[in-house]
């Protein structure tokens, strides 16, 4: 039997868990792309030694499932970081969630900038270096701001990816929706499956939606260059 | 005379096993409005482009001014250096898609000359006035014609005051009809005796504007000359060959 009001019931009780997966979502995204600008300068420069060893990276976590990799944050890392002198007994669940998606979507991301960055036109290079900018004021002033249109979409793709990968969380003990779900659903014997399951899907909608609207409020932002060279869509 | 204000010297460029520079000589004096010219391919633009090192030549010097470098050995700081005492008017305009046409013209005076934004608003201003662009100055690229790219991108170049300003066949992307517009407002500009050398197909203008035509051909300058003397009495063959297949 489906109890409408057990939704209503247990949604204020995943509040705390929503606010927590937000912020693991803002911290993966934020952290991942930090390091996925200089991991796509490495590659677009082809720095040798450090550019091999990210495409080898890339290619690792591309063909790698997310639990696998949290898995190796979470049983394997500590083991290996104890060698060195580590001690990692006292990191929280959520270091070594923030570990395992930065070391998935940084490179992931950096796959999105580098051919946003390669899309820009070289004339533009050309004419910021005819005035005399350096190539960081280059980088800073020109180019970045005609790549990040170009990433947006797939930018939004990713971060909601990273939504969607909060919830194998609870396989290493950190108590993320879907786990709260089954904290829930065990706190009723079993009798709530649907109504649990429900309440952890609006949430997951929610984050989504908002997600995205935070994007296409970015991509409107810059919609003012009229960079799309491509077909006209009806607005 | 002393020496000339801009000397190159022995440039050599190529492009995988392509050889476009020989070693290439030229003297470049201050106010003088160089063009250019000859068949294509035969490295004009290529030569132009070493000046402000968009090409890095394989061999030679480039002084202008006082300044003077080895080809063979730069770093980038000097290179960035180098280029500060030209600036360019591209082919394709190559305005910063992402600035409006006003902030287009302020960037090398913010960002490279160090001027405030309200000293460098009112030096762009004033060049964008010269090129009649005064009511298009909050319009990005996108939003106009290429003939008013065009001349923001002279506007662009302007307002930093280099030493030589180097024009990349200004007009040869433009529609038949905004050819001329442009063309007057590069003459204008010869006449204030800054110093231009232009790679340009259109003859007549050339030979108006020009103090000195330099015609090249397979990677080499074939002939030196004020303009009347070049187009009436080439001394090189391959000079007049030239002339006679371009002047119908």
């Amino acid at each position: 039997m489906f109890e409408l009001f057990k939704v209503v019931e247990f949604f204020p009780k995943m509040l705390e868990t929503f606010v927590y997966t937000i912020w693991v979502v803002i911290g993966s995204v934020f952290i991942s792309f930090a390091l996925a600008v200089p991991i796509a300068v490495i590659r677009i420069k082809k720095i040798p030694l450090i550019s091999q060893f990210c495409e080898v990276w890339l290619s690792f976590i591309r063909s790698m499932p997310g639990i696998l990799e949290l898995f190796l944050a979470y049983f394997v890392l500590p083991g290996m970081l104890d060698k060195v002198g580590i001690d990692t007994s006292d990191w929280s669940g959520t270091t070594f969630v923030l570990i395992a998606m930065v070391f998935h979507y940084a490179p992931f991301i950096s796959e999105i900038l580098r051919p946003a960055y390669l899309s820009v036109d070289i004339g533009q290079h050309e004419a910021a270096a005819s005035i005399g900018l350096t190539g960081f004021q280059t980088f800073v002033k020109i180019i970045a701001p005609q790549t990040l249109p170009v990433a947006l979409p797939l930018l939004c793709n990713a971060a909601i990816d990273t939504v969607k990968d909060t919830s194998l969380l609870f396989t290493i003990g950190v108590i993320d929706l879907m786990g709260k779900a089954d904290l829930i659903i065990a706190d009723s014997y079993g009798m709530s499956k649907m109504e649990a399951y429900l309440t952890v899907a609006i949430y997951y909608w929610i984050l989504t939606v908002g997600v995205i609207a935070i994007f296409r409020q970015w991509e409107k932002y810059f919609k003012k260059y009229k960079l799309s060279t491509g077909i006209k869509l009806k607005s | 005379m002393g020496e000339p204000f801009v000397k190159i010297r022995d440039i050599h460029k190529s492009f995988g096993k392509t050889q476009v520079l020989k070693g290439v000589d030229l003297d470049v004096e201050k106010g003088d409005v160089v063009t250019l010219m000859g068949p294509s391919g035969t490295g004009k633009t290529t030569l132009l482009r070493c000046i402000n090192l968009l090409e890095r030549p394989e061999q030679g010097s480039i002084t202008i001014g006082d300044e003077t470098i080895e080809c063979g050995k730069l770093t980038k700081k000097a290179m960035v250096s180098f280029r500060r005492n030209t600036t360019m008017v591209f082919q394709n305009y190559n305005l910063f898609k992402n600035k409006t046409v006003l902030e287009n013209v302020m960037e090398g005076l913010v960002s490279v000359q160090k001027k405030s934004k309200e000293e460098a608003r009112e030096i762009a201003m004033e060049e964008l006035v010269k090129v009649n662009m005064e009511d298009k100055i909050n319009a990005y690229p996108s939003e106009i014609s290429g003939g008013q790219q065009q001349r923001a991108g002279i506007a662009r170049a302007l307002a930093l005051k280099p030493k030589v300003i180097l024009l990349d066949e200004p007009t040869s992307a433009l529609d038949p009809e905004l050819v001329g517009g442009v063309l007057d407002i590069i003459k204008d500009i010869a006449k204030t005796g800054i110093t231009m050398i232009i790679v340009t197909h259109e003859m007549r203008f050339a030979r108006k504007i020009s103090t000195k035509v330099v015609f090249m051909d397979g990677g080499y300058i074939v002939e030196t000359g004020a303009p009347d003397e070049l187009f009436e009495n080439p001394k090189e063959e391959r000079t007049k060959k030239f002339l006679e297949k371009i002047m119908h």
